[in-house]
């Protein structure tokens, strides 16, 4: 960063430049391709930034930090900062953010200001959701995700969207303002408050049973956000009627900020609740690997297939937390980021489907290799991703994550491994359906991929070659900032 | 020693409602255009008063009235709320064809009682405050005697508002029996006699402020009198009402045993059956209303407990706050109100942020912000209350307050529902009442102000 930018620390930078990006666009309804480029620039600095300040990172710990008074009656303040896991899911936010802006070039064509509009407000809350050492602060991040999602939905999804909106906000509103009280009580040291997680962290745990009651509240609120088995039934219906940008950031990136707040908040805080609560966790998340699988399997509706393979794939997420080891957590965080990809790009590639012929029962497709083959490549490529095939981004995480379970616990590892056969299964047979079989399509007319779809894909398929070539690339950092506390 | 300071702010009231009194009787109607400025003008110089002396403690009358950070901030809130009154009067009384100098009149000198009511440190002249003001209230709320739904308002605010000061006489009379004086704090409150003039007290105060189970007047009232006069009542007469029950809370209730589980009870009471009924309105207006009756409920967790000694600052805040935020709702409801019924049906509102975006977008900011979304001036009052009552060890009251908010939340989302997801109704063709320019300029104040007032409220 430039001298004349000091007044403004870098990651502020990364949370104000898509808010005033979002401004900007509001400004200019009606005045689409102006609406589109200019959510591009503003989500391309994003992306710019991120990639600059992931260079300048060092190598453990938080940095690029950014304070401001915000309540000091009760002692709360404004402070951001990054470290390696943050900034990562930060830049898939970012990465995504771009991807979607221009996936959707076509395929919003109602109230087009407003859309990207909201897709940078949420970027903009997302990005604070990561960086916040605050617990207030992050607080109202956690909540100003809510709102802009509740308008993609609801403004732009499919029939059902008032309903899925509406489900949305007041199950993820129930957690997190138990979230707030929970706050209340990990905050009051003392006879003092005390928000800001660095000095939580170093201090004592809550006394007693406190701090049991605490991680429930917050173990709450992240469990709905992840979704863990059972609280994911808000997740399929959000997405089956969520616009095809709302369905690739709700997926890659909005549900990790449930692991995240696992990760970096109610572990942390908490450590004696939470090591007592991780057998739970941890077998509710082989559950849910199994349930999201096996509810993947019987899906006819590929949107709802891919929503309930995220339910099985953050399973794994949550499982490598609760083996209470760095491995695990490190592999869960780098399954983050490679889910980010997978599935961004599965929503992508439903999204082109419908877009194309209005569907997306798996019966109303067959034989599409031959009728648009790069659109079969790039699903088949990445439903070997998405299932976890050696060499590819899925099978980086998932390997370091059933390692860790089969030392903590084998019966966990055993579940977690047929959730990988299962997951094999339903991908393929997805696009064995899809992809073989004689040409048979709605409306016989399936044209194949366009350069600017091309273009979306493209990064993701790299990214997904890339991590799973160079696993160290994202692994060493992760594991760096990482390990200290529960995951030693 | 007597000091004057705390009459100053009612200077120009008196005076703009005396020359007032005789204008309108000479000049008769021609006086309604300049009303607005000249009420506008002493409010406004009672508001400046009010900021300038707010750092200034004070006593007058040997002690009967105080200044203090109490007196002074719901001043400032019932002058406030009394200014944006007279701000929606001027469209609202044309639209009525209604006489907007008398209107003021009452305006003013209700407004006067409530001021007086925010300093009072004795029950008698707390009840005179209170009587003087309520009475020009009633006429306020009937004001538009033609339509029905307003001299109903007039008469169910009336038959309860009797009742009530009945209440507080008889209080204040057992208030005396138990301590020997009227004086608020003065000697402990205990015995059975004490307590039953506690619950006396609290019972008339409640009836005011509108909390359950005498809150029954307050839909009704809100949905039927003239849009100023709603926000009028929601903004100043709350105010002026918590500022009394604080200063009660804070000097007589910590000796009495009572005391504190009186107020869990009726906050648990109030937010509770408030927001489980706004679940089901239909109307903006009537939805508003059990809103406020919530926002009573969310208000007594500040007060529960509360000591001598205890910092007022996040009262304060989360009454000025909750006025903003009401006043904005109220004033875009205002705007958009059936100008023949006066209501606002919810289901009349599909669409309307395609039909007015930066009207809508302002309401929903306000609903967002009454809800307590982050990072809203509702959510830091609600955190700095929250916070209060926690340290005082209510953690069960506190978790349950913030349940409550998600049921509010459930509710405070069907008008945004229907302004922004759902489109316009086929076939009924729906015009839209020309928006008003100050109604305008509350409903942005309110959403706008209340973003800012959460970023930077507390710095």
């Amino acid at each position: 960063m430039s001298a004349s930018m000091a007044w403004l620390d870098p990651v502020s930078f990364l949370i104000l430049c898509p808010l005033a990006g979002a401004l900007a666009v509001s400004l200019l309804p009606g005045r689409n391709t102006a609406v589109r480029l200019l959510a591009l620039f503003f989500s391309g600095m994003e992306c710019l930034t991120v990639f600059a300040l992931w260079r300048a990172l060092p190598h453990s710990g938080w940095a690029f930090s950014g304070t401001l008074p915000w309540l000091p009656s009760v002692g709360a303040s404004y402070h951001v900062a990054v470290d390696a896991l943050s900034l990562s899911l930060i830049g898939a936010a970012a990465l995504l953010t771009v991807l979607v802006v221009l996936g959707s070039w076509t395929q919003v064509k109602d109230r087009v200001a407003g859309f990207h509009a909201w897709v940078l407000v949420l970027m903009a809350a997302l990005a604070g959701t990561f960086a916040s050492r605050d617990l207030l602060c992050f607080y109202v991040f956690w909540e100003a995700v809510l709102i802009p999602m509740y308008f993609l939905i609801g403004i732009h999804g499919g029939p059902g969207r008032l309903a899925a909106a509406t489900k949305f906000v007041i199950y993820t509103a129930v957690g997190s303002l138990l979230m707030l009280a929970a706050i209340l009580a990990a905050a009051r040291r003392g006879g003092h408050w005390e928000f800001s997680l660095d000095v939580l962290q170093a201090s004592q745990p809550l006394p007693g049973r406190l701090e049991y009651w605490a991680f429930a509240a917050f173990a709450l609120a992240f469990a709905i956000k992840v979704p863990l088995f059972p609280l994911h039934t808000w997740l399929p219906q959000a997405h089956v009627e969520a616009p095809t940008g709302g369905s690739v950031l709700l997926a890659g990136v909005l549900l990790k900020m449930g692991v995240y707040g696992f990760l970096r908040i109610a572990f942390p805080l908490f450590p004696a609740a939470a090591a007592a609560a991780a057998p739970w966790l941890g077998g509710l998340a082989v559950a849910g690997i199994l349930y999201g699988a096996l509810m993947a399997l019987a899906q006819d509706d590929l949107k709802k297939l891919v929503a309930y393979s995220s339910v099985s794939h953050l399973g794994y997420c949550m499982l490598g937390i609760c083996t209470l080891r760095l491995t695990g957590a490190a592999g869960a965080s780098f399954l983050m980021l490679s889910h980010a990809v997978t599935t961004g790009a599965l929503f992508f590639l439903v999204g082109m489907l419908y877009e194309r012929s209005h569907s997306r029962r798996l019966g109303d497709f067959s034989g599409l290799a031959t009728k648009a083959p790069r659109f079969a490549a790039a699903l088949g490529f990445i439903a070997f991703a998405s299932a976890g095939v050696p060499g590819l981004c899925g099978f980086s995480g998932e390997l370091p994550v059933l390692a860790a379970a089969w030392k903590a616990r084998p019966l966990w590892a055993l579940g977690a491994v047929l959730g990988v056969v299962l997951g094999a299964a339903y991908l393929l047979r997805a696009y064995q359906r899809i992809a073989f079989g004689a040409v048979r399509c709605p409306d016989n007319n399936f044209p194949d991929l366009r350069l600017r779809e091309i273009l979306v894909l493209a990064p993701l398929l790299l990214l997904a070659v890339f991590l799973g070539l160079a696993p160290r690339f994202l692994m060493a950092p992760l594991e760096a900032c990482l390990s200290g506390g529960l995951f030693q | 020693m007597m000091d004057w300071a705390v009459l100053t702010p009612l200077a120009p009231l008196l005076a703009a409602a005396l020359v007032l009194l005789v204008a309108a009787r000479w000049l008769g109607r021609d006086v309604d255009r300049a009303v607005p400025w000249l009420a506008g003008a002493a409010l406004g110089s009672s508001l400046l008063l009010v900021l300038l002396l707010s750092s200034r403690r004070a006593e007058a009358f040997g002690g009967i009235l105080v200044w203090d950070a109490l007196a002074a901030g719901a001043s400032g809130v019932v002058l406030a709320g009394a200014l944006a009154a007279v701000l929606l009067l001027p469209a609202h009384a044309e639209r009525r064809g209604l006489h907007s100098a008398d209107f003021t009149l009452l305006l003013l000198l209700a407004a006067m009682g409530l001021v007086v009511m925010s300093c009072a440190r004795e029950w008698l002249t707390a009840a005179l405050a209170l009587e003087s003001a309520s009475l020009c209230l009633y006429a306020l709320a009937g004001y538009d005697a033609r339509r029905a739904s307003s001299a109903e308002a007039a008469l169910k605010y009336f038959l309860p508002g009797a009742v009530a000061t009945g209440l507080l006489l008889y209080g204040a009379a057992c208030h005396y029996g138990a301590t020997g004086s009227t004086r608020i704090g003065a000697g402990s409150l205990s015995g059975p006699l004490g307590t039953l003039a506690a619950g006396l007290l609290l019972a008339a105060l409640a009836f005011k402020a509108g909390l359950v189970p005498f809150h029954s007047w307050v839909p009704d009232v809100y949905a039927g009198a003239p849009s100023p006069a709603t926000a009028f009542l929601a903004a100043s007469v709350k105010a002026a009402a918590f500022a009394l029950m604080a200063r009660f809370a804070m000097l007589s209730l910590p000796g009495l045993p009572a005391g504190t589980s009186l107020l869990v009870l009726a906050a648990l009471a109030t937010m509770t059956f408030a927001n489980l009924a706004g679940l089901a309105q239909t109307g903006l207006k009537r939805l508003l209303a059990y809103s406020a009756v919530a926002h009573s409920g969310y208000l007594l967790v500040g007060l529960a407990g509360i000591r001598r000694q205890d910092p007022v600052g996040p009262l304060l805040f989360y009454l000025a706050s909750y006025a903003l935020l009401t006043v904005g709702a109220f004033a875009a409801a205002s705007a958009l109100e059936d100008p023949a019924t006066g209501g606002l049906e919810i289901s009349r509102m599909r669409g309307l942020g395609r039909r007015r975006p930066v009207m809508s977008l302002m309401l929903a900011a306000c609903l967002l912000g009454l809800a307590g979304f982050p990072p809203t001036a509702g959510f830091v009052a609600k955190v700095m209350l929250f916070s209060a009552a926690w340290a005082r060890g209510l953690e069960v009251l506190v978790v349950a307050a913030v349940l409550n908010s998600v049921v509010a939340l459930a509710y405070y989302l069907k008008p945004i529902l229907a302004m922004f997801l759902q489109p316009a109704p086929e076939g009924a063709e729906h015009v839209d009442p020309p928006c008003w320019t100050a109604a305008s300029v509350l409903a942005f104040l309110g959403g706008a102000g209340g973003l800012l007032l959460g970023l930077f409220g507390d710095l």
